[in-house]
């Protein structure tokens, strides 16, 4: 290896960054070249000086003014709230509608059993279509609102993210 | 949470977990300043650069995959902003470059006692400060933040060998402004 070759390398040597050829040729050279090694020397000081120089710390007041501009960045994003375990999959939205759905089923029981609705006169009465008309209500509320409430959840970024 | 790896923080990040960003903000706030800082020479720009950094990270955060290290992605983001800034500024008035030819022929000082080792970190990072801008950065990135040269390309978007001639060139500029009695080329 010529000096000139070898120049080409002493930084990355003095950084430990030459492949192992690569360094062991540079090493061959400097065992023979004054020259060089007082290179390496140099570039050996340069890099340790600019690799000790103490690392920048951030102060209080940065630290404070970056939370504070994140805090407004993320209620500016209204991100998806935080969620874990089972909030992930939906199913407290689910329950939730599906107990409401049960409240109007046990008030419309109740109230048959305290005679403050009772189906068996009204279809006596002729008024089928009424007790028609609850009967698709009560379908539809327990079919369509436990899904529709589910459903309204924003996809969650995480499902998408591959690691 | 300081458990976690980065990766693993932007996920959460991305559905809105503050906590898991001020991990990453523990994590890399000081070494984010600090690159900053050491580009641009400038605290309070540095500062602002570091926070819009973050921000931008956050609100990003969603759509991130994990085709490069979350490391190598925000120091992209921060670059980017560091290089809008070296635009805004203008062409640096004062550079320094390896290839001037007005030290050549000068004869090599005795090794004994160098001038770079009585060299202060002022003086030091007065030269850095003049060094072109891709030659600063890929230093700043390699010996201050410790990134390895297949990072630093893809944080500057150069291939690997071009990082490696600028941190060359780089050291090699600086060796001749600090201690031009010393360098034989």
């Amino acid at each position: 290896m010529k000096c000139k070759d070898c120049e080409l390398l002493l930084a990355a040597y003095a950084s430990g960054d030459l492949s192992e050829q690569e360094a062991l040729d540079c090493r061959t050279h400097l065992e023979t070249c004054e020259r060089c090694r007082h290179s390496l020397e140099a570039y050996s000081l340069l890099v340790e000086a600019i690799a000790s120089e103490p690392q920048t710390i951030a102060s209080s007041a940065e630290s404070s003014a970056l939370a504070a501009a994140l805090d407004r960045a993320s209620l500016a994003a209204k991100p998806a709230r935080e969620v874990s375990g089972q909030w992930q999959s939906g199913v407290p939205a689910f329950v939730t509608a599906s107990l409401a759905v049960f409240v109007l089923m046990v008030a419309a029981l109740t109230a048959q059993a305290m005679n403050l609705l009772d189906v068996r006169s009204l279809v006596e009465h002729g008024r089928l279509p009424v007790v028609a008309l609850m009967a698709v209500v009560i379908i539809f509320v327990t079919s369509f609102v436990p899904i529709a409430v589910t459903a309204k959840r924003r996809p969650l970024n995480g499902m998408t993210f591959r690691g | 949470m300081s458990q976690l790896p980065d990766e693993e923080l932007v996920a959460r990040c991305g559905r809105g977990d503050r906590r898991a960003m001020d991990e990453l903000v523990s994590r890399y706030h000081g070494k984010l300043l600090d690159f900053v800082f050491r580009n641009l020479g400038d605290r309070e720009m540095a500062a602002d650069i570091a926070q819009s950094t973050f921000i931008r990270v956050f609100h990003a955060a969603a759509s991130y995959r994990a085709m490069a290290s979350f490391k190598t992605w925000l120091y992209t983001v921060a670059l980017n902003l560091v290089r809008d800034e070296f635009r805004r500024r203008g062409a640096r008035v004062e550079t320094i470059s390896s290839d001037s030819d007005e030290l050549a022929g000068q004869e090599i000082e005795s090794p004994e006692l160098s001038v770079l080792d009585r060299m202060s970190s002022v003086e030091i990072w007065s030269a850095v400060d003049k060094l072109r801008d891709d030659h600063r950065s890929a230093i700043i990135l390699r010996f201050r933040q410790e990134l390895t040269y297949d990072e630093i390309a893809a944080v500057m978007g150069a291939p690997t060998g071009t990082v490696k001639a600028w941190v060359h060139y780089g050291l090699k500029a600086l060796r001749q402004s600090l201690d031009p009695t010393d360098c034989e080329d």
